[in-house]
């Protein structure tokens, strides 16, 4: 199993109001499983992407992946940690707008000091089909790139699991699809295990299974 | 907010500076001012550097007519003796009327009490400056010799309204009586010394038309005639020429703090455009748009304003204790009206003109692109926006130009300013170029680093040119200092003499030689000196220059002073050691009275810059009551730091040689315990000789240079801040901008060691290198300065580089750290909740 929720709540402090923002979430997810979840603006589907990440801490619960809690984790482990199990793509691309695409694709196997980074970076982002993009800064290129650059640069560490917080959120729909149809190509080339957060209900089906979020619970 | 901030706090501190400076100024113009009767001690002041004749000074009271007052003083260079010890010192001798005004307080063995200079005439007594009494080991009641004849000591001078500064004195001062003077005997025809008749004019006379008139009537360009309000310009001339400079290095300060600002603005704009193309959507006008930008200037002018007005209130009293040591006159600086105002417009006007290049394209911002892809809107980059920033140039040439008080000065500064300005941002950019060809496989911290400098160009540069200017500064001044003191102590094949003689009589050359012969020291470069005025020169009268008060420039006011010298003429038949040959050709032997042709005349080359004297000019001299003429065949340049004879201008043998003079010449090779001794000797034997001990007048100038350079430093250290703040500035913005970047990294698996040894080797390299290059530029001006100004010397001090690397380095690591702490250590859920 690659990722166990148990009874997660998350509260936060407004003011002197308690908002409870998770309230008792469980779900499992089986590797290689590809998985959406959809909910409303505020349904807290951002907060619950954080905790999985190990970004943030729940207020209650436990998280587990890949067998381990998260949530004993101290800081640094967690860091250490998420750097080499999970990948996380955004919905505003985040690319270093001084590094070129093949650069930012390199910079986390720097981080990990991984051998021959340059032929695994070029490696992947010739798979999301920009091997003449290499040198471009982000500034030079169009929005369907720059989110492909990010897809690339989650996998190029081989995460076991990949949160993907509305990669087409930002694009307009025949590029989103685009950069989606090359997002779920290669994540089940990978066989990575992938949480979708979406709006939308067509980009939903398209995963092994659709999690609703309302009201804190799924 | 923090934009505001920090914009408001770049301004505050480049303004501050200036407005010290301009308060100071202010305040001691306002000071010579108040005091400037008591600093002249008369209303009107006639003197020249011979005695005045009894005409003369007929001329100067006849033009009062009824109801004045008159006093009389000599001053000269003489030396005293107490026991085995001896001193040269300035001798003032005043008259019985002395002053005219103001007081002489002094201490005496029964109290403090005001002197009275009757006193000094009816005996043979004298006031005394307290350190003489240190250095003569003498007190209060001990007799002193002052060529040759005793005067008992009978008080010590505390205050003296008519000393307006003291740095700078190389003897110390003494008062006697003038009709006890006369009795010495020391004065002869020929002697060193100024003659000064005071006047105390009626209260109905204008003192300025009284000099007009004295000027009318003693039509002599030798003999200076002075009211009390040319005194007020006249005194503190050397702290109003340090004032100018610091002005010039405040303007450093301000520079860098536009800098800052201009960066901070610029970011800010930007990240505005977005903002105004949602206005300009909705219908609002960009030129309205621009006005709400303007506004928001305006107030963050007017709030440096108050900062840096409230910065330089909480420094004045600081000042003001400063310049105790310096000045017997208390000059308590405060904050004139006229600098509040200075700082409203500075603020105001320093805010709009950095602002405004950036802020004037975004009338060519392109709304439609709101509709586009990822709706980045942006201006399409022009050429002429470039010359948006002319104004700010040509306004700060102003401003040098303004605190120079010099075009040339000022122009100077604003070229080797822009010149250093270029060559820090060429430095930079080929360093930042270089760096985008390194490939370093690991660690990632300094790879990243490297990236992040080399293609962040922009903000690399701007702390290039802030850091570098700032050390540039500090280690500008102190280089100087070492080179000056080696030019000094040690100048450049030459070997400094020990003893400097002056006032030696026609009569007392060969007992002098003889006795020195005794010993078996040799009197080097006896040179003679005859007294001289220039009547004509090219056959044109050789006018006074106009009165201080009417100068623009600070060249103007050197030309005149020059002009209204009298000069010191000798006679040589070739070029010493120290001298050498700049244009023309070396005398054509000696001077046959036969030839029918003018004397031929060698001029010191900057003499005759100032004096705007030409090769083969013809100058008619008048030398005591002979017409002589004479025509320039060179000009030479002199090294003056020999402490050999050397004049201005010289005339070839033959011509000299009859006519009433003096004679100056040097003693070498005296072992440093043996000086004191000789001195001494000397005094007993020639009373009226004057002695410089040249490694005393050499510490005094090194002391005098010191003195100088302390306030400059400091001015240099506020630039040093300045550059501090805008890194600061720069950091700080640079790391919230790039919080998603760290968070990112964060979220990739750095961690936060990682993650500081990232931003550290960023900006610590960063400030090493500009700290580099301004240390290098720093010595490339210190030997551009030392070969125009010491002619060559040089000397390189490893010290104040290797400290300011170490310094500036670490500083900026640690501003970094503290600006950065905050998000390197945030969580980065952050990135998640953004959209």
């Amino acid at each position: 199993m690659s990722l166990k929720l148990n009874k997660v709540v998350k509260t936060y402090k407004q003011g002197d109001a308690d908002i409870q923002v998770l309230k008792g979430l469980t779900a499992e997810i089986q590797d290689s499983e590809v998985v959406a979840i959809l909910g409303q603006s505020g349904s807290g589907k951002s907060t619950l992407l954080s905790l999985m990440a190990g970004l943030d801490r729940p207020t209650s619960g436990s998280i587990q992946i890949a067998d381990k809690e998260i949530t004993a984790f101290s800081e640094e482990e967690m860091t250490q940690f998420r750097g080499q199990t999970i990948g996380i793509v955004f919905q505003q691309f985040h690319l270093f707008p001084h590094l070129t695409a093949l650069e930012n694709v390199m910079l986390p196997l720097e981080i990990w000091d991984q051998t021959n980074r340059e032929a695994k970076a070029k490696e992947i982002l010739n798979q999301m089909g920009l091997s003449h993009r290499l040198n471009h800064l982000p500034s030079q290129m169009s929005g369907g790139e720059c989110q492909r650059v990010a897809i690339a640069r989650a996998l190029v560490v081989k995460p076991k699991i990949i949160l993907a917080d509305e990669p087409s959120g930002n694009l307009d729909t025949t590029t989103g699809a685009k950069v989606m149809d090359v997002f779920f190509e290669v994540v089940r080339a990978f066989k990575v295990t992938t949480i979708l957060v979406t709006h939308s209900e067509a980009l939903a089906h398209r995963c092994d299974r659709q999690l609703v979020l309302e009201s804190g619970a799924l | 907010m923090k934009f505001s901030l920090f914009f408001v706090l770049n301004l505050s501190i480049g303004l501050i500076g200036f407005l010290c400076l301009d308060a100071f100024k202010t305040s001691l113009d306002r000071v010579f001012q108040d005091n400037a009767k008591s600093l002249l001690t008369a209303d009107v002041e006639v003197s020249v550097r011979r005695l005045l004749t009894e005409e003369e000074t007929r001329k100067a009271h006849e033009t009062v007519k009824t109801k004045y007052q008159d006093s009389r003083a000599w001053e000269l260079f003489s030396m005293v003796a107490a026991g085995s010890s001896s001193r040269l010192v300035q001798v003032k001798a005043v008259d019985a009327n002395y002053p005219l005004y103001g007081s002489v307080q002094i201490q005496t063995a029964g109290g403090k009490q005001t002197a009275k200079a009757e006193t000094l005439n009816q005996d043979r007594r004298a006031w005394v400056y307290p350190e003489l009494l240190e250095q003569l080991g003498i007190t209060i009641g001990d007799s002193i010799s002052i060529g040759g004849e005793k005067f008992q000591i009978s008080g010590t001078v505390l205050e003296d309204s008519s000393q307006g500064l003291r740095f700078g004195a190389l003897a110390s001062r003494i008062y006697v009586g003038l009709e006890q003077m006369k009795k010495t005997q020391l004065v002869t025809a020929g002697s060193t010394l100024t003659d000064n008749y005071y006047l105390k004019v009626p209260e109905n006379l204008n003192s300025l038309q009284v000099v007009e008139e004295i000027k009318k009537q003693i039509p002599d360009p030798s003999v200076r005639i002075k009211s009390y309000q040319s005194e007020a310009e006249d005194s503190g001339r050397a702290l109003k020429y340090l004032s100018d400079y610091l002005g010039l290095v405040s303007l450093v300060a301000l520079f860098l703090a536009a800098l800052g600002s201009a960066y901070l603005f610029r970011s800010f704009i930007y990240s505005r455009y977005y903002q105004i193309a949602i206005l300009n959507a909705l219908g609002l006008n960009k030129k309205r748009a621009q006005k709400i930008y303007l506004a928001q200037l305006l107030l963050l002018g007017l709030g440096a304003s108050m900062l840096s007005l409230l910065g330089a209130t909480l420094l004045l009293p600081l000042l003001t204790a400063l310049l105790k040591t310096l000045a017997p006159i208390s000059i308590s600086v405060i904050l004139p009206t006229k600098t509040v105002l200075l700082s409203l417009v500075m603020g105001v006007g320093g805010s709009l003109i950095v602002g405004w290049p950036f802020l004037k394209p975004t009338e060519r911002l392109q709304t439609a692109l709101l509709l586009t892809e990822g709706g980045e809107v942006k201006i399409p980059p022009r050429w002429q926006d470039f010359l948006l920033f002319v104004p700010s140039l040509v306004l700060y040439w102003g401003l040098s130009l303004w605190q120079a008080k010099s075009i040339k000065v000022g122009s100077q500064f604003v070229g080797l300013f822009l010149g250093s300005l270029v060559a820090l941002w060429v430095m930079g950019w080929i360093l930042l170029r270089l760096m985008a060809w390194v490939r370093l496989s690991s660690p990632w911290p300094l790879r990243q680093a490297l990236f992040s400098l080399s293609r962040r160009r922009l903000s690399s540069l701007a702390v290039v040119v802030s850091l570098g200017l700032g050390t540039l500064l500090m280690n500008l001044l102190p280089q100087l200092k070492v080179s000056l003191k080696q030019d000094l102590m040690a100048p450049e094949n030459l070997k400094l003499p020990s003893l400097f003689l002056f006032d030696i009589q026609d009569e007392q050359v060969d007992p002098l030689k003889t006795y020195l012969t005794e010993k078996k020291l040799d009197l080097q470069q006896m040179s003679a000196l005859v007294r001289a005025r220039i009547v004509k020169v090219n056959g044109q009268d050789f006018e006074r220059a106009e009165d201080q008060s009417s100068f623009q420039t600070r060249e103007e006011e050197n030309r005149s002073r020059f002009r209204n010298r009298s000069v010191n003429l000798t006679y040589r038949d070739r070029l010493t050691e120290s001298e050498s040959l700049e244009e023309g050709r070396e005398f054509s032997g000696p001077y046959s009275a036969d030839s029918g042709k003018p004397v031929e005349l060698s001029v010191e080359k900057r003499f005759a810059e100032r004096m705007e004297f030409q090769l083969n000019d013809k100058i008619l001299f008048d030398i005591q009551g002979i017409p002589v003429e004479g025509q320039i065949v060179n000009l030479r340049s002199v090294k003056w730091n020999s402490f050999q004879p050397n004049f201005f201008i010289q005339m070839q043998p033959g011509v000299l040689e009859e006519a009433p003079k003096t004679f100056l010449a040097s003693i070498s090779a005296l072992p440093a315990d043996q000086i004191q001794k000789l001195q001494s000797e000397l005094v007993k034997l020639f009373p009226n000789v004057s002695i410089v001990d040249v490694a005393g007048v050499i510490e005094k100038v090194l002391e005098l240079s010191d003195q100088m350079s302390w306030s400059l430093e400091l001015m240099a250290a506020l630039s040093l801040f300045a550059g501090f703040v805008v890194l600061f500035s720069i950091a700080n913005y640079e790391v919230r901008r790039r919080s998603w970047d760290l968070n990112l990294l964060k979220i990739f698996g750095a961690s936060r060691k990682s993650l500081f040894q990232y931003l550290l080797f960023e900006f610590g390299l960063l400030s090493f290198l500009s700290c580099f290059f301004g240390v290098l530029i720093s010595l490339v001006l210190n030997l551009v300065v030392a070969q125009i100004f010491f002619e060559g010397t040089y000397q390189f001090d490893l010290f104040w580089p290797l400290i300011s690397l170490v310094f500036v380095t670490l500083c900026s690591m640690g501003i970094l750290w503290f600006v950065s702490r905050q998000v390197v250590l945030e969580k980065p859920s952050e990135l998640l909740q953004q959209k």
